[in-house]
Protein backbone atom coordinates (compact mmCIF):
# COMPACT_ATOMS: atom_id res chain seq x y z
CA UNK A 1 0.00 0.00 0.00
CA UNK A 2 2.89 2.30 0.79
CA UNK A 3 3.72 4.81 -1.87
CA UNK A 4 0.52 4.26 -3.78
CA UNK A 5 -1.31 7.48 -3.39
CA UNK A 6 -4.97 7.80 -3.94
CA UNK A 7 -6.45 10.14 -6.43
CA UNK A 8 -9.20 12.53 -5.59
CA UNK A 9 -11.45 10.47 -7.80
CA UNK A 10 -10.81 7.31 -5.79
CA UNK A 11 -11.34 9.14 -2.55
CA UNK A 12 -14.66 10.53 -3.64
CA UNK A 13 -15.70 7.19 -4.98
CA UNK A 14 -15.00 5.58 -1.65
CA UNK A 15 -16.91 8.32 0.12
CA UNK A 16 -19.87 7.62 -2.07
CA UNK A 17 -19.69 3.93 -1.28
CA UNK A 18 -19.60 4.89 2.38
CA UNK A 19 -22.97 6.52 1.72
CA UNK A 20 -21.70 10.01 2.46
CA UNK A 21 -23.63 12.80 0.82
CA UNK A 22 -21.05 14.19 -1.58
CA UNK A 23 -23.02 17.38 -2.03
CA UNK A 24 -22.60 18.10 1.67
CA UNK A 25 -18.84 17.44 1.68
CA UNK A 26 -16.09 19.96 1.30
CA UNK A 27 -14.66 19.17 -2.10
CA UNK A 28 -11.13 19.08 -0.72
CA UNK A 29 -9.91 15.85 0.82
CA UNK A 30 -6.87 15.26 2.97
CA UNK A 31 -5.22 11.90 2.58
CA UNK A 32 -3.41 10.95 5.77
CA UNK A 33 -0.14 9.04 5.72
CA UNK A 34 1.91 7.72 8.58
CA UNK A 35 5.45 9.07 8.44
CA UNK A 36 8.15 6.65 7.33
CA UNK A 37 10.28 7.87 10.24
CA UNK A 38 7.52 7.65 12.80
CA UNK A 39 9.66 5.40 14.98
CA UNK A 40 12.43 8.00 15.20
CA UNK A 41 10.10 10.83 16.06
CA UNK A 42 10.39 10.88 19.80
CA UNK A 43 8.01 13.45 21.10
CA UNK A 44 6.38 14.14 24.39
CA UNK A 45 3.01 15.77 24.77
CA UNK A 46 2.70 18.20 27.62
CA UNK A 47 -0.66 19.65 28.55
CA UNK A 48 -0.30 23.33 29.40
CA UNK A 49 -2.71 26.05 30.29
CA UNK A 50 -2.94 29.02 27.98
CA UNK A 51 -1.00 31.30 30.32
CA UNK A 52 2.00 28.98 30.15
CA UNK A 53 1.83 28.90 26.38
CA UNK A 54 1.96 32.70 26.41
CA UNK A 55 4.87 32.54 28.87
CA UNK A 56 6.77 30.29 26.43
CA UNK A 57 5.79 32.36 23.43
CA UNK A 58 7.28 35.39 25.12
CA UNK A 59 10.62 33.60 25.11
CA UNK A 60 10.59 32.46 28.74
CA UNK A 61 11.40 28.93 29.84
CA UNK A 62 9.69 26.45 32.08
CA UNK A 63 12.14 24.71 34.37
CA UNK A 64 11.82 20.99 35.09
CA UNK A 65 13.40 19.97 38.38
CA UNK A 66 13.48 16.51 39.83
CA UNK A 67 15.40 13.95 41.75
CA UNK A 68 15.41 10.27 41.11
CA UNK A 69 13.67 9.95 44.45
CA UNK A 70 10.96 12.56 44.03
CA UNK A 71 8.53 13.37 41.27
CA UNK A 72 9.59 16.01 38.80
CA UNK A 73 8.09 19.46 39.02
CA UNK A 74 7.74 22.19 36.45
CA UNK A 75 8.34 25.75 37.59
CA UNK A 76 7.26 29.01 36.08
CA UNK A 77 8.62 32.24 37.52
CA UNK A 78 6.18 32.14 40.40
CA UNK A 79 4.50 28.72 40.67
CA UNK A 80 5.31 25.04 40.96
CA UNK A 81 3.50 22.17 39.27
CA UNK A 82 3.74 18.43 39.68
CA UNK A 83 4.38 16.54 36.48
CA UNK A 84 2.17 13.52 36.02
CA UNK A 85 2.23 11.05 33.17
CA UNK A 86 -1.17 9.88 31.93
CA UNK A 87 -1.76 6.82 29.76
CA UNK A 88 -4.67 6.67 27.39
CA UNK A 89 -6.04 3.72 25.43
CA UNK A 90 -6.88 6.16 22.65
CA UNK A 91 -4.45 6.82 19.84
CA UNK A 92 -3.34 10.43 19.63
CA UNK A 93 -2.19 11.20 16.09
CA UNK A 94 -0.09 14.30 15.58
CA UNK A 95 -0.69 16.06 12.31
CA UNK A 96 1.73 18.91 11.58
CA UNK A 97 -0.11 20.34 8.61
CA UNK A 98 -3.77 19.49 8.88
CA UNK A 99 -6.06 22.01 7.25
CA UNK A 100 -9.05 23.21 9.21
CA UNK A 101 -12.30 23.27 7.20
CA UNK A 102 -12.17 27.06 6.95
CA UNK A 103 -8.72 26.79 5.36
CA UNK A 104 -10.04 24.50 2.65
CA UNK A 105 -11.51 26.80 0.09
CA UNK A 106 -14.28 25.00 -1.64
CA UNK A 107 -14.01 25.06 -5.38
CA UNK A 108 -12.38 22.69 -7.77
CA UNK A 109 -11.45 20.31 -5.05
CA UNK A 110 -8.16 18.57 -4.62
CA UNK A 111 -6.54 15.86 -2.64
CA UNK A 112 -3.84 16.91 -0.22
CA UNK A 113 -1.37 14.41 1.16
CA UNK A 114 -0.71 15.00 4.84
CA UNK A 115 1.79 13.18 6.97
CA UNK A 116 1.18 11.99 10.52
CA UNK A 117 4.31 12.76 12.51
CA UNK A 118 3.77 10.26 15.28
CA UNK A 119 1.21 8.46 17.42
CA UNK A 120 1.12 8.83 21.21
CA UNK A 121 -0.67 6.96 23.94
CA UNK A 122 0.67 8.99 26.78
CA UNK A 123 0.82 12.63 27.73
CA UNK A 124 2.09 14.72 30.61
CA UNK A 125 -0.21 16.73 32.82
CA UNK A 126 0.59 19.50 35.27
CA UNK A 127 -1.05 19.99 38.62
CA UNK A 128 -0.22 23.02 40.71
CA UNK A 129 1.36 22.06 44.01
CA UNK A 130 3.08 23.59 46.99
CA UNK A 131 6.81 24.05 46.40
CA UNK A 132 9.00 21.48 48.12
CA UNK A 133 11.08 23.70 50.34
CA UNK A 134 12.02 21.62 53.38
CA UNK A 135 15.40 20.79 51.88
CA UNK A 136 16.27 24.48 51.82
CA UNK A 137 16.63 24.67 55.61
CA UNK A 138 18.75 21.53 55.66
CA UNK A 139 21.08 22.91 52.98
CA UNK A 140 21.43 26.30 54.63
CA UNK A 141 22.14 24.74 57.99
CA UNK A 142 25.38 23.36 56.60
CA UNK A 143 27.00 26.73 57.17
CA UNK A 144 25.16 29.18 59.40
CA UNK A 145 26.48 32.72 59.73
CA UNK A 146 27.47 33.54 63.32
CA UNK A 147 29.56 36.64 62.81
CA UNK A 148 32.41 37.69 60.51
CA UNK A 149 35.02 36.75 63.08
CA UNK A 150 33.99 33.07 62.94
CA UNK A 151 33.82 32.74 59.16
CA UNK A 152 37.11 30.91 58.83
CA UNK A 153 36.93 28.61 61.83
CA UNK A 154 36.27 24.86 61.77
CA UNK A 155 32.52 25.15 62.26
CA UNK A 156 32.10 27.30 59.17
CA UNK A 157 33.65 25.10 56.52
CA UNK A 158 30.26 23.83 55.30
CA UNK A 159 28.96 24.47 51.83
CA UNK A 160 27.44 27.83 50.97
CA UNK A 161 24.83 28.31 48.27
CA UNK A 162 24.17 30.99 45.67
CA UNK A 163 20.72 31.73 44.25
CA UNK A 164 21.56 29.66 41.15
CA UNK A 165 22.72 26.74 43.31
CA UNK A 166 19.50 26.79 45.29
CA UNK A 167 17.33 27.01 42.19
CA UNK A 168 18.98 23.89 40.85
CA UNK A 169 18.52 22.00 44.12
CA UNK A 170 15.11 23.05 45.37
CA UNK A 171 11.83 22.13 43.70
CA UNK A 172 10.34 25.59 43.72
CA UNK A 173 9.92 28.58 41.46
CA UNK A 174 12.23 31.54 41.91
CA UNK A 175 9.52 33.62 43.55
CA UNK A 176 8.60 30.85 45.98
CA UNK A 177 12.26 30.29 46.81
CA UNK A 178 12.80 33.98 47.53
CA UNK A 179 9.71 34.09 49.74
CA UNK A 180 10.93 31.12 51.72
CA UNK A 181 14.38 32.64 52.15
CA UNK A 182 12.71 35.73 53.55
CA UNK A 183 10.58 33.61 55.88
CA UNK A 184 13.66 31.80 57.15
CA UNK A 185 15.37 35.17 57.73
CA UNK A 186 18.21 34.15 55.43
CA UNK A 187 20.63 36.89 54.48
CA UNK A 188 22.53 37.33 51.23
CA UNK A 189 26.20 37.83 52.16
CA UNK A 190 28.98 37.95 49.56
CA UNK A 191 26.76 36.22 47.02
CA UNK A 192 25.70 33.38 49.31
CA UNK A 193 22.44 32.77 51.12
CA UNK A 194 23.02 32.14 54.83
CA UNK A 195 20.88 31.46 57.83
CA UNK A 196 21.90 33.64 60.75
CA UNK A 197 22.66 32.02 64.07
CA UNK A 198 19.76 32.62 66.44
CA UNK A 199 21.86 34.05 69.28
CA UNK A 200 23.92 36.22 66.95
CA UNK A 201 20.71 37.65 65.45
CA UNK A 202 19.55 38.38 69.00
CA UNK A 203 22.74 40.26 69.72
CA UNK A 204 22.26 42.39 66.61
CA UNK A 205 18.65 43.06 67.56
CA UNK A 206 19.64 43.97 71.11
CA UNK A 207 22.32 46.30 69.74
CA UNK A 208 19.72 48.04 67.57
CA UNK A 209 17.35 48.38 70.50
CA UNK A 210 20.13 49.79 72.71
CA UNK A 211 21.20 52.21 69.99
CA UNK A 212 17.63 53.40 69.50
CA UNK A 213 17.38 54.04 73.26
CA UNK A 214 20.75 55.70 73.38
CA UNK A 215 19.94 58.04 70.49
CA UNK A 216 16.43 58.67 71.86
CA UNK A 217 14.86 57.47 68.62
CA UNK A 218 11.47 55.77 68.52
CA UNK A 219 10.96 52.10 67.68
CA UNK A 220 8.47 53.04 65.03
CA UNK A 221 10.76 55.61 63.45
CA UNK A 222 14.33 54.34 63.29
CA UNK A 223 16.28 56.42 60.73
CA UNK A 224 17.72 53.61 58.62
CA UNK A 225 20.66 55.41 57.04
CA UNK A 226 21.73 57.19 60.16
CA UNK A 227 21.76 53.93 62.09
CA UNK A 228 23.59 52.01 59.37
CA UNK A 229 26.27 54.63 58.88
CA UNK A 230 27.12 55.18 62.53
CA UNK A 231 30.88 54.97 62.80
CA UNK A 232 31.16 52.87 65.90
CA UNK A 233 28.72 50.14 64.85
CA UNK A 234 29.99 46.81 66.13
CA UNK A 235 28.03 44.72 63.61
CA UNK A 236 28.41 44.64 59.82
CA UNK A 237 26.13 46.95 57.92
CA UNK A 238 24.55 44.11 55.94
CA UNK A 239 23.55 42.32 59.15
CA UNK A 240 22.17 45.46 60.77
CA UNK A 241 20.06 46.16 57.72
CA UNK A 242 18.98 42.52 57.53
CA UNK A 243 17.96 42.56 61.18
CA UNK A 244 15.95 45.75 60.65
CA UNK A 245 14.18 44.09 57.69
CA UNK A 246 13.49 40.89 59.67
CA UNK A 247 12.03 42.64 62.70
CA UNK A 248 10.68 45.77 61.10
CA UNK A 249 9.22 47.27 57.97
CA UNK A 250 10.59 49.97 55.71
CA UNK A 251 8.65 53.19 55.47
CA UNK A 252 9.25 56.57 53.87
CA UNK A 253 8.75 59.51 56.24
CA UNK A 254 8.27 63.15 55.40
CA UNK A 255 10.03 65.59 57.70
CA UNK A 256 10.37 69.35 57.55
CA UNK A 257 13.97 68.92 56.37
CA UNK A 258 12.94 66.47 53.65
CA UNK A 259 12.07 62.83 53.39
CA UNK A 260 13.89 60.01 55.10
CA UNK A 261 13.61 56.28 55.04
CA UNK A 262 12.85 54.78 58.41
CA UNK A 263 12.26 51.32 59.82
CA UNK A 264 9.23 50.61 61.96
CA UNK A 265 10.20 47.92 64.42
CA UNK A 266 7.40 45.33 64.60
CA UNK A 267 6.29 44.80 68.16
CA UNK A 268 4.95 41.29 67.45
CA UNK A 269 8.12 40.20 65.70
CA UNK A 270 10.43 41.54 68.41
CA UNK A 271 8.33 40.07 71.21
CA UNK A 272 8.29 36.73 69.38
CA UNK A 273 12.08 36.75 69.23
CA UNK A 274 12.34 37.24 72.98
CA UNK A 275 9.82 34.49 73.64
CA UNK A 276 11.72 32.05 71.45
CA UNK A 277 14.93 33.08 73.15
CA UNK A 278 13.42 32.09 76.50
CA UNK A 279 11.76 28.89 75.27
CA UNK A 280 14.45 27.48 73.00
CA UNK A 281 16.04 24.38 74.42
CA UNK A 282 14.15 24.61 77.71
CA UNK A 283 11.44 22.03 77.12
CA UNK A 284 8.43 22.96 79.23
CA UNK A 285 8.14 26.30 80.94
CA UNK A 286 5.62 27.15 83.67
CA UNK A 287 3.21 29.43 81.80
CA UNK A 288 2.72 32.00 84.54
CA UNK A 289 6.45 32.29 85.14
CA UNK A 290 7.13 32.46 81.45
CA UNK A 291 4.64 35.27 80.89
CA UNK A 292 6.25 37.28 83.69
CA UNK A 293 9.82 36.74 82.46
CA UNK A 294 8.83 37.41 78.87
CA UNK A 295 7.09 40.66 79.75
CA UNK A 296 10.19 41.83 81.60
CA UNK A 297 12.60 40.84 78.82
CA UNK A 298 11.12 42.81 75.92
CA UNK A 299 12.14 46.42 75.23
CA UNK A 300 10.39 49.04 77.33
CA UNK A 301 7.19 50.16 75.68
CA UNK A 302 6.50 46.87 73.90
CA UNK A 303 3.63 44.69 75.02
CA UNK A 304 3.69 40.92 74.99
CA UNK A 305 0.64 39.01 73.92
CA UNK A 306 0.16 35.23 73.58
CA UNK A 307 -1.22 35.68 70.06
CA UNK A 308 2.30 36.68 69.04
CA UNK A 309 3.34 33.07 69.62
CA UNK A 310 0.96 31.51 67.11
CA UNK A 311 2.82 28.74 65.29
CA UNK A 312 5.84 29.16 67.57
CA UNK A 313 4.83 27.83 70.98
CA UNK A 314 2.21 25.51 72.37
CA UNK A 315 0.37 25.90 75.66
CA UNK A 316 -0.81 22.85 77.57
CA UNK A 317 -3.92 24.06 79.37
CA UNK A 318 -4.71 20.67 80.85
CA UNK A 319 -1.61 20.30 82.95
CA UNK A 320 -1.34 21.83 86.44
CA UNK A 321 0.22 24.28 86.43
CA UNK A 322 -0.21 25.19 82.78
CA UNK A 323 2.97 24.96 80.76
CA UNK A 324 4.25 26.38 77.48
CA UNK A 325 6.81 24.83 75.15
CA UNK A 326 8.66 25.83 72.01
CA UNK A 327 6.97 24.19 69.01
CA UNK A 328 7.73 26.09 65.80
CA UNK A 329 5.81 25.18 62.66
CA UNK A 330 9.00 25.75 60.64
CA UNK A 331 10.49 22.58 62.12
CA UNK A 332 7.58 20.31 61.17
CA UNK A 333 7.44 18.07 58.07
CA UNK A 334 6.10 19.70 54.90
CA UNK A 335 4.23 16.65 53.64
CA UNK A 336 0.62 16.85 54.86
CA UNK A 337 0.22 13.30 56.21
CA UNK A 338 3.64 13.43 57.92
CA UNK A 339 2.72 16.78 59.39
CA UNK A 340 -0.56 15.49 60.84
CA UNK A 341 1.19 12.42 62.18
CA UNK A 342 3.69 14.61 64.00
CA UNK A 343 0.97 16.88 65.35
CA UNK A 344 -1.12 14.01 66.66
CA UNK A 345 1.96 12.40 68.16
CA UNK A 346 2.64 15.62 70.04
CA UNK A 347 -0.93 16.01 71.18
CA UNK A 348 -3.77 13.52 70.82
CA UNK A 349 -6.63 16.01 70.51
CA UNK A 350 -6.46 19.51 69.07
CA UNK A 351 -8.93 22.36 69.05
CA UNK A 352 -9.41 24.15 65.74
CA UNK A 353 -7.85 27.28 67.20
CA UNK A 354 -4.70 25.44 68.35
CA UNK A 355 -4.12 23.40 65.20
CA UNK A 356 -4.82 26.11 62.61
CA UNK A 357 -1.41 27.83 62.79
CA UNK A 358 0.26 24.44 62.34
CA UNK A 359 -1.56 23.39 59.18
CA UNK A 360 -2.47 26.65 57.46
CA UNK A 361 0.66 26.54 55.28
CA UNK A 362 -0.30 23.07 54.00
CA UNK A 363 -3.33 24.31 52.11
CA UNK A 364 -3.02 23.76 48.38
CA UNK A 365 -4.66 26.21 46.05
CA UNK A 366 -8.38 26.51 46.89
CA UNK A 367 -7.98 24.24 49.93
CA UNK A 368 -9.00 25.38 53.39
CA UNK A 369 -7.97 24.37 56.90
CA UNK A 370 -11.43 22.82 57.19
CA UNK A 371 -11.02 20.60 54.15
CA UNK A 372 -7.57 19.50 55.34
CA UNK A 373 -9.06 18.51 58.70
CA UNK A 374 -11.84 16.56 56.98
CA UNK A 375 -9.21 14.62 55.11
CA UNK A 376 -6.70 13.94 57.87
CA UNK A 377 -8.61 14.22 61.17
CA UNK A 378 -11.77 13.07 62.87
CA UNK A 379 -13.86 15.52 64.85
CA UNK A 380 -15.44 14.75 68.23
CA UNK A 381 -16.96 16.73 71.07
CA UNK A 382 -15.59 16.61 74.60
CA UNK A 383 -18.01 16.38 77.61
CA UNK A 384 -17.54 20.12 78.19
CA UNK A 385 -18.71 20.86 74.66
CA UNK A 386 -15.33 21.64 73.08
CA UNK A 387 -14.94 20.37 69.55
CA UNK A 388 -11.64 18.58 69.07
CA UNK A 389 -9.82 16.76 66.29
CA UNK A 390 -7.90 13.52 66.53
CA UNK A 391 -6.07 11.38 64.00
CA UNK A 392 -7.98 9.53 61.33
CA UNK A 393 -5.24 6.93 60.98
CA UNK A 394 -3.06 5.10 63.53
CA UNK A 395 -0.17 7.29 64.60
CA UNK A 396 3.22 6.14 63.37
CA UNK B 1 18.92 16.63 41.08
CA UNK B 2 18.18 16.85 37.40
CA UNK B 3 17.28 20.18 35.92
CA UNK B 4 16.41 21.18 32.40
CA UNK B 5 14.39 23.82 30.61
CA UNK B 6 11.46 23.69 28.24
CA UNK B 7 11.88 26.42 25.67
CA UNK B 8 10.07 27.61 22.60
CA UNK B 9 12.46 28.57 19.79
CA UNK B 10 11.68 32.15 18.85
CA UNK B 11 10.92 32.01 15.17
CA UNK B 12 9.27 34.40 12.84
CA UNK B 13 5.56 33.73 12.57
CA UNK B 14 5.50 32.04 15.96
CA UNK B 15 5.38 28.43 16.98
CA UNK B 16 3.80 26.05 14.42
CA UNK B 17 0.33 24.87 15.24
CA UNK B 18 -0.43 21.20 14.82
CA UNK B 19 -3.64 19.25 14.99
CA UNK B 20 -4.36 16.16 17.03
CA UNK B 21 -6.53 13.35 15.73
CA UNK B 22 -7.87 11.23 18.57
CA UNK B 23 -9.05 7.73 17.73
CA UNK B 24 -10.37 5.13 20.11
CA UNK B 25 -8.16 2.12 20.49
CA UNK B 26 -5.14 1.06 18.48
CA UNK B 27 -4.39 1.30 14.79
CA UNK B 28 -3.36 -1.93 13.15
CA UNK B 29 -2.44 -2.94 9.65
CA UNK B 30 -4.05 -5.90 7.97
CA UNK B 31 -0.75 -7.38 7.03
CA UNK B 32 2.27 -7.19 9.27
CA UNK B 33 3.89 -4.35 7.35
CA UNK B 34 3.76 -2.07 10.39
CA UNK B 35 2.38 1.41 10.50
CA UNK B 36 5.22 3.68 9.31
CA UNK B 37 4.88 4.80 5.73
CA UNK B 38 1.39 3.44 5.30
CA UNK B 39 -1.68 5.32 4.25
CA UNK B 40 -4.15 5.75 7.08
CA UNK B 41 -7.15 7.02 5.24
CA UNK B 42 -8.98 10.09 4.02
CA UNK B 43 -10.15 13.01 6.04
CA UNK B 44 -13.23 14.79 4.76
CA UNK B 45 -15.06 17.73 6.19
CA UNK B 46 -18.74 18.35 5.72
CA UNK B 47 -19.75 21.82 4.61
CA UNK B 48 -20.76 22.37 8.23
CA UNK B 49 -17.17 21.63 9.31
CA UNK B 50 -17.71 18.19 10.78
CA UNK B 51 -14.77 15.83 10.21
CA UNK B 52 -15.32 12.40 8.68
CA UNK B 53 -12.52 9.89 8.53
CA UNK B 54 -12.49 6.91 6.19
CA UNK B 55 -10.09 4.23 7.36
CA UNK B 56 -10.09 0.96 5.47
CA UNK B 57 -13.72 -0.09 5.36
CA UNK B 58 -14.72 2.07 8.30
CA UNK B 59 -16.43 5.42 8.45
CA UNK B 60 -15.84 7.54 11.50
CA UNK B 61 -17.84 10.65 12.26
CA UNK B 62 -16.10 13.06 14.58
CA UNK B 63 -16.05 16.60 15.75
CA UNK B 64 -13.57 19.45 16.09
CA UNK B 65 -12.81 20.25 19.72
CA UNK B 66 -10.94 23.28 20.92
CA UNK B 67 -8.67 22.12 23.75
CA UNK B 68 -9.22 23.82 27.05
CA UNK B 69 -5.59 23.15 27.80
CA UNK B 70 -3.36 23.17 24.73
CA UNK B 71 -0.67 20.55 24.23
CA UNK B 72 2.96 21.37 23.64
CA UNK B 73 4.80 18.91 21.41
CA UNK B 74 8.21 18.55 23.01
CA UNK B 75 11.37 17.21 21.43
CA UNK B 76 14.74 16.80 23.05
CA UNK B 77 17.23 19.43 22.01
CA UNK B 78 20.13 18.00 20.06
CA UNK B 79 23.35 17.64 22.04
CA UNK B 80 25.28 20.86 22.03
CA UNK B 81 28.95 20.90 21.29
CA UNK B 82 30.34 20.40 24.74
CA UNK B 83 33.99 20.02 23.85
CA UNK B 84 35.04 23.11 25.76
CA UNK B 85 33.53 21.77 28.92
CA UNK B 86 35.67 18.67 29.02
CA UNK B 87 38.73 20.62 30.03
CA UNK B 88 36.83 22.65 32.57
CA UNK B 89 35.45 19.60 34.26
CA UNK B 90 38.93 18.93 35.58
CA UNK B 91 38.42 21.96 37.75
CA UNK B 92 37.69 20.97 41.33
CA UNK B 93 35.41 23.88 42.13
CA UNK B 94 32.25 22.67 40.51
CA UNK B 95 29.29 24.69 41.66
CA UNK B 96 26.15 22.84 42.74
CA UNK B 97 27.89 19.54 42.16
CA UNK B 98 24.73 17.53 42.77
CA UNK B 99 23.04 18.96 39.72
CA UNK B 100 23.05 16.93 36.57
CA UNK B 101 22.66 18.98 33.44
CA UNK B 102 20.25 17.37 31.03
CA UNK B 103 19.47 18.47 27.55
CA UNK B 104 16.62 20.89 27.26
CA UNK B 105 13.33 20.22 25.54
CA UNK B 106 12.09 22.40 22.73
CA UNK B 107 8.48 23.12 21.91
CA UNK B 108 8.19 21.96 18.34
CA UNK B 109 4.53 22.82 18.01
CA UNK B 110 1.44 23.76 19.96
CA UNK B 111 -1.83 21.89 19.58
CA UNK B 112 -4.97 23.86 20.25
CA UNK B 113 -7.52 21.82 18.32
CA UNK B 114 -8.21 18.16 18.03
CA UNK B 115 -10.43 16.07 15.85
CA UNK B 116 -12.11 13.52 18.08
CA UNK B 117 -13.63 10.35 16.69
CA UNK B 118 -15.50 8.88 19.60
CA UNK B 119 -18.33 7.07 17.89
CA UNK B 120 -18.15 3.45 16.90
CA UNK B 121 -16.86 3.13 13.34
CA UNK B 122 -19.54 2.21 10.78
CA UNK B 123 -18.54 -0.35 8.21
CA UNK B 124 -18.65 0.42 4.48
CA UNK B 125 -20.61 -2.55 3.26
CA UNK B 126 -20.47 -2.61 -0.50
CA UNK B 127 -16.75 -2.27 -1.09
CA UNK B 128 -16.13 -3.62 -4.57
CA UNK B 129 -12.77 -5.21 -3.87
CA UNK B 130 -10.25 -6.09 -1.22
CA UNK B 131 -8.72 -2.67 -1.41
CA UNK B 132 -7.79 -0.64 1.61
CA UNK B 133 -6.80 -1.02 5.19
Amino acid sequence: MAGKSRTLQEALCLAEQAKLDLADLNSNVQSLYLSEDMGDHEVRLLELDSSMVKHLEAGNSLMVRGDKADTAVVCTEDSTFELKSTQTTNSLLLLPDCRAPEQLVTGDGCLLNKEIYSISHVYLELKQCRPKLKKLQTLLQENVFSGPEYESDEKHKGKKYTTADLLSLIQASQKELMEELRKLHAVHIDGYWRLVDFDYMGNVLQYIIDTVDCQSWCYDQIPTDRLLSMEDNVYPRVLLEHCLDCYGDRKGMEFEEGSEQVHVLGEDKVCRYFAEYLLKGVGKFNLAEFLQTWKESVPVGMTTNLEQLEGVALIDKKSHPQVISHFPVTELPEDASDRFNRLFRTREKWTLEDITPYIRDLCEKKQTVGSLLTKFARASTLPDGTKVYNSRVPIK
Amino acid sequence: MVQFAIRMPQTEGGCPEWTMVELQGELETRDSSGLPGNRLGELHFTKGGQPILLIGHHVLHGKVVELEKPFAVLVKEKEKDNKDDSTESMDTSVSAADTEKCSDYLVKAVIRNKLVFKNRPRPIINLPNKRGH
